[in-house]
């Protein structure tokens, strides 16, 4: 009987169960980089709010990022430590800002305010903050079938099985509940 | 914006015109300000859903990956030793009950350290629990559901459910085609003595 090796993680294997939202992934940076951000930011001025904050809107810019092709894979690059900086940046923006500038000297000779590529990403917590309010504001009928369309990836047929309607009446019912979050999403977009 | 319209807003952000209708559908975008607008507005949605959507699963990530305070017997002492020499026969209680958890929570302790030296792959390691268990059961490769079960094993000695543990690990130990009897047999005889 041969006891056998088990295989070390690859790179390659944690990016595509990344891009595929598999838990075992999203565990695994978490477990693998919390706690060491942590300890970055607690020694770079922050508090362990900061922290997690920071850690947050570094691993949503990342995977978004990797969900819509503008991180690029390289095998020889590890994963965790690109995330790592992706956060790091974050909490460095955040430091630089008016409201932290006097708390503490920057720690890098970085500056995250040029950083045009981190700028774009932040940018992007507006549009979300948008959606987020628009789709508060949607029926709750509208917002369940929105949220499993858009969010957990349902098909119509599986939609239309969990509420137990047509698959005709789940299409026209999809494509009405959108037309209503397009609307209030445009009434919260700053006019120019 | 009627429902066809919209149908090919989405399919040209989904990538899935085919060539010539992409060409078409762009060399309008240039002309039609509406179609613009409407193309703007969706992708806007589809990026704030989908950051939703990782956002809601960073979370669960946190929850599952959050480690519980562990109560350590050197608290429960504290709070003893505040009781004073008028409660002595409570006191020699609590101290059989101290003895018995002490001997309860090293014996937790040294399960979960041998199932960390164990748990050497982190796909699985990471895994729910409720995933693994889908493993054993429904995988296609009988390597793939012997491993699951080692480590459904394996999460129950990190967490002290001692019997449970033994149990499986008692069953793969004694299937000579398991490919963890081996290391079922040693842990059972480190662990469960």
């Amino acid at each position: 009987m041969t006891t056998r090796k088990t295989s070390p993680l690859s790179q390659s294997e944690l990016y595509e169960a990344l891009k595929k939202r598999q838990g075992w992934a999203y565990d695994y940076l978490y477990g693998e980089l919390s706690h060491s951000f942590r300890y970055w930011v607690e020694r770079n001025s922050g508090t362990e709010m900061d922290a997690e904050d920071a850690f947050h809107k570094g691993l949503l810019n990342f995977l978004l990022n990797l969900e819509t092709g503008k991180y690029e894979f390289r095998e020889n690059t590890k994963i965790t430590t690109v995330v790592f900086d992706y956060c790091k940046k974050v909490w460095l923006n955040e430091l630089a800002s008016s409201r932290l500038k006097k708390r503490a000297i920057m720690p890098d000779a970085y500056d995250p305010v040029n950083d045009v590529d981190l700028q774009k990403d932040l940018e992007r917590a507006e549009t979300i903050a948008q959606v987020r309010a628009a789709l508060d504001q949607l029926k709750a009928d509208c917002r369940r079938l929105i949220e499993m369309f858009y969010c957990d990836e349902l098909s119509l047929k599986e939609i239309a099985k969990k509420l137990g309607m047509k698959e005709s009446s789940t299409k026209q019912k999809r494509y009405d509940c959108t037309e209503k979050l397009k609307q209030l999403v445009l009434k919260q977009a700053p006019r120019n | 914006m009627n429902h066809e319209q919209f149908d090919r807003v989405e399919a040209y952000l989904q990538n899935a015109l085919s060539g010539p209708e992409r060409l078409a559908f762009e060399s309008e975008l240039k002309e039609n300000t509406e179609l613009r607008t409407e193309v703007e507005v969706q992708q806007k949605i589809r990026l704030g859903l989908r950051a939703l959507a990782i956002e809601k699963r960073i979370l669960d990530a946190r929850k599952r990956t959050q480690i519980t305070p562990k109560t350590t017997i050197v608290r429960t002492l504290g709070k003893v030793q505040n009781w004073g020499l008028a409660a002595s026969v409570a006191v020699m209680l609590g101290a059989g009950w101290l003895a018995w958890q002490y001997n309860q929570e090293s014996g937790s302790s040294q399960l979960r350290e041998l199932a960390e030296q164990e748990m050497t792959d982190v796909r699985y390691k990471s895994m729910p629990f409720d995933s693994l268990q889908n493993i054993t059961k429904n995988a296609n490769s009988e390597d793939a559901r012997q491993k699951a079960e080692w480590y459904v094993a394996l999460a129950y000695m990190h967490e002290g459910k001692k019997k449970e543990a033994k149990g499986l690990l008692i069953g793969i130990a004694k299937n000579p085609d398991h490919a963890y009897q081996k290391r079922a047999e040693k842990l059972l005889k480190e662990g469960f003595k």
